[in-house]
């Protein structure tokens, strides 16, 4: 694919009335692409950054028109063994695809594309057309995905933003260079830095990466919020038998007391379904993700606070 | 006649097929025979002035149609 | 970090999969007085019942006054009906009476409306020479849960499917009946219809279902306000004397011979009430004799007492203000075929009267919260006898409506503590009726509106949301030409759901009265793009509607123009036979006890239907479907003209076919997410994706809006052009009631990708269900393309899963949301704050969700009591997972 990188940007959803992500009513712009892989995300299409062709089976009638169509132009797809089994997708071939071109093509809206090409200017027409009902606090969320991975647009589109009186948020894993998220952060008002564990192999085995350089950038933020030029709120995401042990959250907060960084969101997440990995055609993570205890999240909360710093659970924040 | 609770002046109504007895405080279903504190209510068919007519829960009084379980009318004299 | 929001979010953490285990839950639930849900608990256990008495006394006495003036004869039947009505009175109430002797009670009114309880070979003859509603009540499937009784027994008829009636009054109810037959609205109307040189193209648009239910008789009056004030002042007594003032003033003038004897019909008719106010006052007070324990001995007194003083007097106190506010309720009910006779700004009207007693010590906030709370379970009980047809479009439910806030007539604030007490006993006792509404005004507290959301937030649906501005420049828009004043219009209130009629707020002087909002009610939209799709054939039934042209459409705009020559022409006949039609019922029945009420009948000395109000222009066509004909009229542009997929010959054939799918009237599943396929057309196939995958409405689409844009302003256009009985042109207004039920049962497969017999869209300015695409501020957007201020009203209808608005933030985002709706232009918005998992499973047990209430459109209902058909709407409405 060959964008534009200031003016383009693959993004898989624009979403209103989110509001969660920041104060007053807010539309959130989902980045594709991520450079981490947490076992516990929700939204496995949007780490791959070209666009996807997701396959919904529960909506495939097994017609197998798109076979018989030849709908694939690249030979990806063929039938399988029994008629009561699933069209084969050779994802090898797939992700060649810059664009699942198959897609429309089926009747039944079993095949979906994850994501598309997005301009600056497209995405600023819709936030002006939503800006009219979000109320007197609300604004534009960049979240993802990781909005970093495209960082020339996500920072050309908050310096629009502000130009025309925008209020600015960003989700962020801070797995970059530190370069592109200050480039980001410019024109933000509100930041969003997510923890997902203190001890760096368990986060590589979680994540795929270590987090040497996302504690380093989460701490550079911190100064910035110091400096008044922006809000900074720690997401921690509890997954129970990953980060919700008392040592990784005693770890958590002393870290974030040394950084200066004192307000934290915790979020409990709950056991996820197959669904989506399935439609990507990728084998389903099965790592045991119980749900989070009501007990558990009291004593993080009360961790968090004994170290001084401010803790809000779920979707209970004053913003 | 065989009395039911619906034909007693102490039923108080609910729906067409409950009342409250005003005496017991009971709720009952109104096609309940009546129990001895029976009262006949203002009532067409207990009126003396009533007459049956050859069709079926109609009758007749001072030349105009009245039925049965008509009530309210202020000229009623129990036979 | 990937998390984008979804109904289904508990805590922000999945987008996909199994939601949370527990349903989730609505976050406010508070808990009623022990007397309130005492009443409660009598008013699930009573079946709706039919009295025969108010009809029998009427008709005798109309017999028997047969020569006299027809003001006279009206009088003298109403005060009969009156007189003879029992009265019945049960230990948990503290404010009294009901419509007749039961709990759920209504009594048929045959000088309007006679023949539905005549049995069907009765009303074949009848229906042969007529247009009937015959064919809309084929397709009508009604509720069968809760009070309805819907089968019969030995002892007890169901009438109507809804109304239960005692077998042994089922003769007279018959020979009263057929009294009516040739004289009653419903028969005569359509005599006077054929003063219309094309009466038969009217007889052929109701076969085909263009139109739900006839009005002039089936729902003649109503989406009123009731005005308190000069019964407040007057007291009945005093009423009747200013009448007799009149007559003794007017006896001089031979041409107010009329005048004359409408007021002494008015005197007859309140003669009457105070008769039967003087029922309940020997009830009461052989009650209190009886009675042995003290406590309650004394509420019967206190009863007794309150009645007796205003039988004649005005109200002394704020108890004696309530009491004769629900007895004209009942008056009204009793007298009028029709619902919607909604209590205005209830709060207002009855502040000065309570303020005075709480300063004065005569009454507690725990006392008035106690009655307000009863007072919802009796507003609840109201019921109207209607046929089948009616039935399935008001769902059971008589829309009395209480507007909260707006300004008072010099433009301040009008809220007052007594109207947080009316949101609070809603929260603590949510029922039907009556339904709340804020008139949203920049003027009114933070704390006024934040406890509004905090009774959104139990998920009965009230209050809904109405603009202030809008309400405002509709009435000096649409009664300019009756020379409405600003005073007028900012005192405006809602009859019936949702309706914007000048309001009647004390300020120290009489408040203005309209008339009612009645008129052509619903015309099926989708229906009328059927026809220009099938040259003039309506393709459920094979009625020829229009002339064949013999000429296919070329282009998108040759198309368009057919649709609003068709749309045009049926709203036109519609009208201008109803003007035929109804004026056959003015000498008929007559609302002498509201007009009463109204300003300025009495002083005019004419009724509501002589003009006596100060405001006429009221008589009004709705639509249904608008949303639906929107998304068809948007695809065919695509599909077939713009993009070529497919011909005009091609997507009928698919629609003839139903895409390949079984037909929602067998499989008695009216939604869209629930439909069977029957045979595996490729072609069809790619034709239905191709239509669902059109733009749409509620999407902030253009491509969609603008159609829906042309079709708003067709509407408004045609419905002004013609007048009507007083002059005035026909308003045009948009809601749905539950005829998207109906209606929708009535269409076939349509371009928009609906199957055939799937309920349309609700409301006016509601997406369907599944197709809103890009999140709730598209939505807005959609539906703020329109002017709003050229309607009589608009509807939006959006759903919010509870958890989307926890916390006192969700709450401040949720008022932030309508503000800015508001602030943008709409009128209307009201929410559903539901797991739609809940309404499934209380579609399954429905024995467990007696209580469950639910927002349809406009009005609040109890779930066991709403039709599949709108059941099934309400659940696709409220969920559509990404999945």
């Amino acid at each position: 694919m060959n964008l534009d990188p200031k003016n383009e940007a693959v993004l898989f959803d624009i979403q209103g009335f989110s509001v969660h992500d920041g104060p007053g009513g807010r539309t959130t712009v989902f980045f594709k692409g991520c450079p981490l892989s947490c076992y516990w995300c929700c939204n496995p299409e949007s780490q791959q950054l070209a666009p996807q062709l997701m396959y919904r089976h529960s909506s495939c009638v097994h017609c197998f028109g798109c076979v018989g169509r030849g709908v694939c132009p690249h030979g990806a797809m063929s039938l399988p063994q029994s008629p009561e089994d699933f069209v084969q997708i050779d994802r090898g071939i797939c992700a060649r695809c810059p664009e699942p071109v198959c897609a429309p093509q089926c009747w039944h809206d079993a095949l979906q594309a994850a994501g598309r090409v997005y301009t600056v200017d497209e995405v600023m027409k819709r936030l002006e057309r939503e800006r009219r009902f979000w109320g007197p606090g609300g604004g534009v969320t960049l979240s993802g995905g990781e909005m970093a991975m495209q960082w020339q647009f996500a920072a050309e589109l908050l310096r629009r933003c502000r130009e025309r009186f925008i209020h600015t948020a960003a989700e962020t894993c801070s797995y970059a260079p530190w370069e592109h998220l200050a480039a980001v952060y410019e024109n933000a008002d509100f930041v969003f830095n997510d923890i997902k564990h203190m001890d760096p192999e368990k986060h590589r085995d979680a994540t795929g990466a270590d987090n040497r350089l996302i504690l380093e950038n989460i701490a550079r933020t911190a100064q910035l919020a110091r400096d008044g030029r922006l809000r900074q709120i720690i997401r921690i995401p509890v997954v129970e038998n990953f980060n919700a042990d008392e040592e990784n959250i005693r770890a958590t907060a002393a870290y974030l007391s040394e950084i200066g960084a004192h307000e934290v969101n915790i979020l409990p997440f709950h056991r996820l379904g197959a669904s989506k990995y399935e439609q990507l055609g990728r084998v389903y993570d099965c790592r045991d993700m119980p749900p989070c205890p009501e007990e558990t999240l009291r004593r993080i909360k009360r961790q968090l606070e004994a170290a001084g710093l401010t803790c809000y659970v779920g979707s209970d924040t004053p913003f | 006649m065989n009395d039911l609770c619906k034909d007693c002046r102490n039923l108080s109504a609910r729906d067409v097929f409950r009342g409250v007895c005003t005496l017991s405080k009971e709720t009952v279903l109104i096609d309940t025979p009546a129990c001895p504190k029976f009262v006949c209510a203002a009532k067409c068919k207990y009126c003396a002035k009533y007459q049956p007519s050859e069709k079926e829960n109609l009758g007749v009084c001072g030349g105009v149609m009245v039925y049965p379980d008509l009530t309210g009318c202020e000229d009623f004299t129990a036979r | 970090m990937a998390k984008p929001e979804t109904e289904n979010n508990q805590y922000l953490c999945f987008t996909c999969g199994t939601p949370p285990e527990e349903i989730g839950e609505r976050e406010v639930k508070k808990s009623a007085c022990a007397r309130a849900k005492q009443l409660l608990q009598e008013f699930y256990d009573a079946k709706i019942s039919l009295d025969t008495t108010f009809p029998y006394w009427y008709t005798r006495t109309w017999q028997k006054e047969e020569g006299q003036h027809p003001m006279i004869r009206r009088g003298l039947a109403m005060k009969s009906a009156f007189s003879h009505l029992e009265a019945a009175i049960r230990p948990s109430e503290i404010l009294v009476m009901s419509r007749n002797k039961y709990v759920r009670g209504a009594s048929i009114t045959p000088w309007t409306a006679n023949e539905f309880p005549l049995s069907d070979e009765e009303r074949a003859e009848q229906d042969k020479k007529i247009a009937s509603n015959k064919a809309l009540e084929e397709i009508t499937i009604l509720a069968t849960g809760g009070g309805v009784v819907s089968e019969s027994t030995p002892q007890v008829l169901s009438m109507a499917r809804r109304y239960g009636l005692r077998a042994e009054e089922h003769a007279a109810l018959i020979e009263i009946c057929r009294y009516w037959k040739n004289k009653s609205a419903e028969d005569t109307c359509w005599k006077w219809g054929t003063m219309h040189p094309e009466y038969d193209t009217l007889v052929r648009f109701k076969n085909a279902v263009l139109m739900a239910a006839d009005m002039e008789y089936g729902n003649r009056h109503g989406r009123s306000v009731t005005n308190y004030q000069i019964v407040f002042e007057k007291g009945f007594q005093g009423m009747i004397d200013r009448c007799r003032e009149l007559i003794a003033e007017n006896v001089g003038k031979g041409e107010a011979v009329d005048k004359i004897a409408y007021w002494q019909g008015t005197i007859y008719a309140i003669e009457g009430v105070q008769a039967w106010i003087g029922k309940y006052v020997a009830e009461a007070e052989r009650l209190a004799a009886l009675e042995t324990a003290p406590e309650q001995k004394a509420v019967y007194e206190a009863m007794a007492d309150r009645l007796a003083w205003i039988s004649k007097n005005p109200p002394r106190n704020f108890m004696d203000a309530l009491q004769l506010h629900w007895t004209c309720q009942l008056e009204v009910y009793n007298e009028m075929q029709g619902s919607g006779f909604s209590p205005g700004r209830l709060g207002q009207v009855l502040y000065p009267y309570w303020k005075k007693d709480i300063d004065e010590g005569r009454i507690t906030r725990e006392q008035t919260l106690e009655v307000l709370e009863c007072m919802r379970v009796k507003y609840t009980e109201l019921e109207i006898a209607t046929c089948a047809g009616t039935t399935g479009i008001l769902a059971g439910n008589t829309f009395n409506n209480i507007c909260l806030g707006g300004v008072k007539p010099d433009g301040s604030s009008a809220e007052n503590e007594l109207e947080y007490l009316f949101v609070q006993a809603a929260i603590n006792c949510p029922t039907v009726s009556p339904t709340l509404s804020v008139i949203y005004d920049g003027k009114l507290s933070n704390a006024f509106l934040l406890k509004c959301i905090e009774c959104n937030k139990t998920g009965c649906g009230m209050p809904a949301w109405v603009s202030n501005r809008v309400g405002i420049e509709y009435c000096m828009k649409n009664h300019a030409c009756e020379g409405i004043t600003l005073e007028d219009a900012r005192a405006w209130s809602i009859g019936g759901c949702l309706e914007i009629q000048p309001g009647a707020v004390f300020d120290g002087k009489i408040g203005a009265g309209a008339y009612s909002s009645s008129g052509i009610n619903f015309i099926n939209v989708p229906k009328v793009l059927e026809l220009v799709l099938f040259d003039g054939v309506d393709p459920r039934t094979n009625v020829r509607v229009f002339p064949a042209t013999g000429k296919k459409p070329e282009t998108f705009e040759e198309l368009l123009t057919q649709f609003k020559a068709y749309f045009r022409k049926v709203i036109h006949i519609f009208e201008e036979t109803y003007n035929l039609k109804v004026s056959a019922t003015f000498e008929l029945d007559q609302p002498l006890l509201f007009s009463a009420l109204s300003a300025d009948c009495i002083e005019k000395g004419a009724d509501i239907d002589h003009a006596g109000c100060r405001y006429n222009r009221c008589f009004t066509t709705w639509i249904t479907g608008q949303v639906n004909a929107t998304n068809s009229l948007a695809s065919i542009k695509k599909n077939v003209f713009d993009e070529k997929n497919f011909t005009l010959d091609e997507l009928k054939d698919a629609l003839i076919h139903n895409f390949g799918y079984v037909s929602a009237l067998e499989t008695r599943s009216f939604s869209m997410m629930e439909q069977t396929k029957a045979v595996s057309n490729p072609e069809w196939e790619r034709i239905h994706a191709l239509c669902l995958r059109a733009p749409k409405y509620g999407n902030d689409d253009e491509y969609a809006d603008d159609i829906y844009i042309e079709i708003a302003k067709c509407f408004r256009d045609s419905v002004e052009e013609i007048t009507d009985v007083f002059g005035n042109p026909w308003c045009p207004s948009m809601l749905s009631v539950g005829t998207h039920g109906p209606l929708g049962q009535a269409d076939i497969a349509s371009a928009d990708g609906r199957l055939a017999g799937v309920t349309l869209a609700d409301g006016g300015q509601s997406p369907y269900p599944g197709t809103d695409r890009n999140g709730p501020y598209a939505v807005l957007s959609s539906a703020t393309v329109i002017d709003h201020t050229d309607f009589k009203n608009t509807q939006l209808n959006m759903k919010l899963h509870p958890a989307s608005i926890k916390g006192s933030t969700g709450s401040d985002k949720m008022l932030e949301l309508i503000r800015a709706f508001m602030d943008n232009g709409g009128y209307h918005i009201q929410f559903n704050v539901v797991d739609s998992r809940m309404l499934r499973q209380a579609q399954d047990e429905p024995q467990n969700y007696r209580d469950l209430l639910v927002r349809v459109a406009g009005f609040t209902q109890y779930w066991c009591e709403i039709s599949k058909p709108i059941q099934d709407e309400l659940i696709a409405r409220t969920e559509y997972e990404e999945v």
